[in-house]
């Protein structure tokens, strides 16, 4: 072959070359190592102590304070630095998102006179982080009293959590007495809300900033917060439980970007990931990296549901809601977009009061049949058309799950629009002001089954954007409050669910998804709770290999 | 000479109103309420609470009272406070502002660096398989978008090589190696599509030039081919290039408001991203002026560049 043709075949032949090694990298899957499907087991004790424990979230609080902020954000940041009067129980031996309780900076708490007065025994001895003003003085009643009349003092949902606390009483300082002014069975559960944070009284009297300081009697002391670029937290050495916490320290990342997240993750950056915004393939292609980190798959406390305005035709027929709700094939959903999941009703199946599944899929079966002739009863026989609100800040599968709402009501005649939406205007413009037809998304985890039917479905709760306004149902909300068999206010939550199902429809709970987190297989003793809280870090530990240690 | 920067500055200053003008009235016409969303993290407010809200804001006044207050305001070099955390917005760009401009330094830098050689090697080597090549990569450089690059570099380095870069931004003083690690990989991504742009340029105004007459006699008199180029074809191609810099400046700002949030950088960029997110309209703007001074500068000092390199542009005639 002559020079000049040699050129001129290397001149095409090169550059395809070249086009062929950039696809590659572009596209090629990653090599599986050998372990792949061995399950990786969480560290077992016992627990070592020292290290630094890391971790990336995607966004950060805009305040550290708890009562001016309901976000997920804040409380997760304060979540190990303030400590409540109980907390929910976790641990190797505790099911995940149990609403058992055990005492946090309560020893022990009875209740009396029907359950209209709580009585709570603090520890004692118990020391605020050693940082000025509070400078590392014990927690006594007086800061009960300091935090109780703070959050009656702004606006909130932590008001509702004690609306019905008529007077506090502290005669020593370990001893502090709520007075009800009706019977209330979950007052205990209440208190073990994330708002609910013991806050020092220099910090309600302005001594300091609540916003930017967190100063509590938490496992962890605040040592730095730059908002969006990190927080660090060191070890309380005066933390009331003995021995812990197990870590030296916390640094937390604000990594927004969850693909810069996930490298992290694989090169070990970070101890653990919560895999929220990722989806199945991405979460597959994670846990094959070696070292092999650790999936923890539990069911979120955050409804999937498609929600209706009342207030608009044709959504005050029942029949069409009703429609709505059974022309869904919620289980193929659940199979085709999310790792996996279980049924719904109003209240979250773990919590208190939640309905079995079973009965669930019973009450809302996938009958697009019944569907139509319902519409038809109605007056829509052909069906009718709609606008749908989503958001995709919630990530990308969320509105995945809309495009299936949307071909599954295009089966029984309803044609769906989607209208996808930034979450500030999703939540701020459509949603909360009832400025929608139709809309799909997530609502926030609550965590009592009360806190779900008295904030959405009663006709004067702060979350009820969606009209519903029925005398009976509020009548039943009212009365399973104050029960104290819990036998019996179990049977009455179960029967307020089933008459939300039959009768109002609205929110349809479609299904809860498995959340996923991965661990780094280093790490122990991490059982968290679906609140907002991150107590549980005081718990967990690292093992030798563990880059943190280093 | 100084009447001609006096004038493109003046342009420079009604450009930078212009933009200031349309970024205010397209920030309004978002939806979203600014007010509500302030207050979403505190629900069960009043309605009172929303207006009392508005009225600190000034979000109750007429649209174009706000413009006139934000512009009376602006010129005093008070861009006002930012909804979300109440501080004042010309703290915040002065924190931000280095950030970026390091991180737009830095990408500047790469495109010139590793274009000029390309292009250099592409118009010398014309047509050759190298050529061809580098024809590729610049057009791969031109149309990949810089946020998706920055997200392949992230993947494919911590696949392959088990790295990946710092999660907290450390400022140069604080640590100049973690600093520079951490910087680097969104430069380059931000500086491809300038090293591809100059590249191209100055391939084919090389090529034009190599062709000249002038260049014909350099190499009669028997100099180097070293010294033909570097010496007398490249003086009379790099104005294009020149042309192409001042450009890519608003290419790579733009590009930083993406990358800083991928990579984690507390620059400008990842201001305005939450910004806009929070529809914390004074932080949005402050931002956007200062962009648009900074691009509307760089330019003109692109421009004045152009008489230091080729004399035969006299400003005063234009």
């Amino acid at each position: 072959m002559s020079h000049r043709k040699r050129a001129r075949l290397a001149s095409r032949t090169v550059p395809l070359l070249v086009v062929g090694l950039l696809t590659s990298a572009c596209f090629s899957g990653v090599s599986v190592d050998s372990e792949a499907g061995k399950e990786v087991k969480q560290l077992s004790g016992p627990p070592q102590p020292g290290g630094i424990y890391r971790y990336a979230v995607p966004s950060d609080a805009r305040s550290l304070d708890p009562h001016e902020q309901s976000s997920y954000n804040t409380h997760i940041a304060i979540g190990s630095t303030y400590s409540k009067l109980v907390d929910f129980k976790t641990g190797p031996d505790i099911p995940y998102a149990s609403h058992e309780l055990e005492g946090d900076l309560a020893e022990s708490w009875q209740q009396s006179n029907g359950g209209a007065r709580w009585t709570f025994n603090l520890r004692e001895g118990v020391r605020f982080h050693d940082v000025p003003p509070v400078n590392g003085r014990e927690f006594t009643s007086a800061d009960v009293r300091c935090t109780m009349d703070r959050i009656r003092e702004l606006p909130g949902h932590q008001v509702n959590l004690i609306s019905t606390v008529d007077s506090i009483e502290t005669p020593d300082d370990y001893t502090v007495i709520f007075n009800l002014s009706q019977r209330q069975a979950e007052f205990d559960t209440n208190m073990a809300n994330h708002f609910m944070w013991m806050l020092p009284c220099e910090g309600t009297r302005g001594e300091f900033d609540l916003g930017t300081q967190a100063i509590g009697t938490g496992a962890f002391v605040l040592d730095k917060w730059e908002r969006n670029r990190e927080r660090v937290l060191s070890a309380h050495p005066n933390y009331y439980e003995k021995d812990k916490p197990h870590l030296d320290g916390i640094h937390v990342a604000i990594v927004p970007d969850q693909g810069a997240a996930a490298a992290a993750l694989r090169t070990a950056r970070i101890d653990y990931l919560s895999t929220l915004s990722f989806d199945k393939r991405m979460v597959d292609l994670l846990r094959n990296q070696t070292p092999r980190p650790r999936l923890a798959a539990e069911l979120s406390f955050s409804p999937v549901r498609i929600y209706l305005n009342q207030e608009k035709e044709p959504f005050d027929d029942l029949r069409v809601r009703r429609a709505i709700a059974l022309a869904i094939d919620r289980e193929n959903m659940l199979n085709s977009l999310r790792p996996g999941g279980s049924s719904s009703a109003a209240v979250t199946p773990k919590l208190f009061g939640g309905l079995p599944p079973e009965e669930v899929d019973r009450l809302q079966p996938y009958d697009p049949r019944q569907a139509r002739a319902l519409l038809a009863e109605a007056g829509y026989p052909n069906g009718f058309s709609a606008e749908m609100i989503v958001t995709d800040g919630y990530g990308e599968t969320v509105v995945r799950e809309a495009q299936w709402v949307q071909q599954d009501l295009a089966k029984v005649g309803i044609n769906v629009e989607l209208d996808v939406q930034d979450y500030a205007t999703y939540f701020t413009e459509s949603w909360a002001k009832k400025n929608y037809e139709m809309g799909f998304g997530l609502q926030t985890p609550m965590l009592s089954s009360d806190e779900f039917l008295s904030t959405e479905w009663h006709s004067e709760g702060a979350r009820n954007w969606y009209g519903i306004a029925d005398p009976k149902l509020d009548r039943m909300i009212d009365e399973q409050r104050p029960m104290l068999d819990a036998d019996e206010r179990e049977q009455a939550i179960h029967e307020i669910q089933r008459y939300i199902v039959k009768n109002v429809s609205n929110p349809i709970t479609l299904y809860l998804y498995e959340q996923q987190a991965l661990y780094a297989p280093y790490t122990g003793g991490a059982y968290p709770h679906p609140d907002y809280g991150t107590r549980h870090l005081a718990d967990v530990f690292l093992g030798d290999e563990a880059p943190g240690r280093g | 000479m100084t009447e001609y920067v006096i004038r493109r500055l003046l342009y420079g200053l009604l450009v930078v109103f212009l933009v200031t003008v349309f970024v205010f009235l397209a920030l309004r016409l978002i939806p979203g309420d600014v007010v509500r969303l302030q207050l979403a993290d505190a629900p069960g407010v009043t309605e009172e609470q929303v207006d009392r809200l508005a009225a600190e804001l000034g979000l109750n006044q007429p649209l174009f009272t706000q413009l006139g207050t934000f512009l009376a305001d602006a010129v005093r070099g008070d861009f006002g406070q930012s909804f979300q955390d109440g501080e004042q917005v010309t703290t915040l760009i002065g924190e931000r502002l280095p950030i970026t401009l390091q991180l737009g330094a830095m990408a500047v830098l790469f495109g010139v660096l590793a274009g000029i050689p390309l292009g250099v090697l592409s118009a010398v080597r014309r047509n050759s398989w190298l050529d061809q090549s580098l024809r590729l990569v610049s057009v791969a450089g031109i149309s990949i978008p810089n946020f998706w690059l920055g997200l392949l570099m992230v993947t494919y380095l911590a696949l392959l090589f088990t790295w990946s870069p710092p999660l907290v931004y450390q400022g140069p003083t604080e640590d100049l190696s973690s600093n520079l690690v951490h910087l680097a990989l969104p430069a380059l991504a931000l500086g491809t599509s300038t090293m591809a742009s100059i590249a191209r340029m100055l391939r084919s105004s090389l090529l034009e030039v190599l062709h000249s007459n002038f260049i014909r006699t350099v190499r009669a008199k028997g100099a180097s081919e070293l010294r033909v180029i570097g010496k007398h074809a490249m003086r009379n191609s790099v104005v294009p290039v020149f042309s192409i810099l001042g450009l890519q400046v608003g290419h790579i700002l733009g590009g930083t408001v993406i990358l800083e949030s991928i990579f984690g950088i507390p620059g400008m960029g990842m201001l305005i991203f939450e910004s806009v997110q929070m529809r914390d309209y004074p932080v949005v703007l402050g931002c956007v002026v200062v962009y648009g001074a900074v691009f509307v500068l760089i330019n003109l000092i692109v421009d004045v560049c152009y008489g230091v390199i080729d004399p035969r542009i006299r400003y005063a005639r234009t």
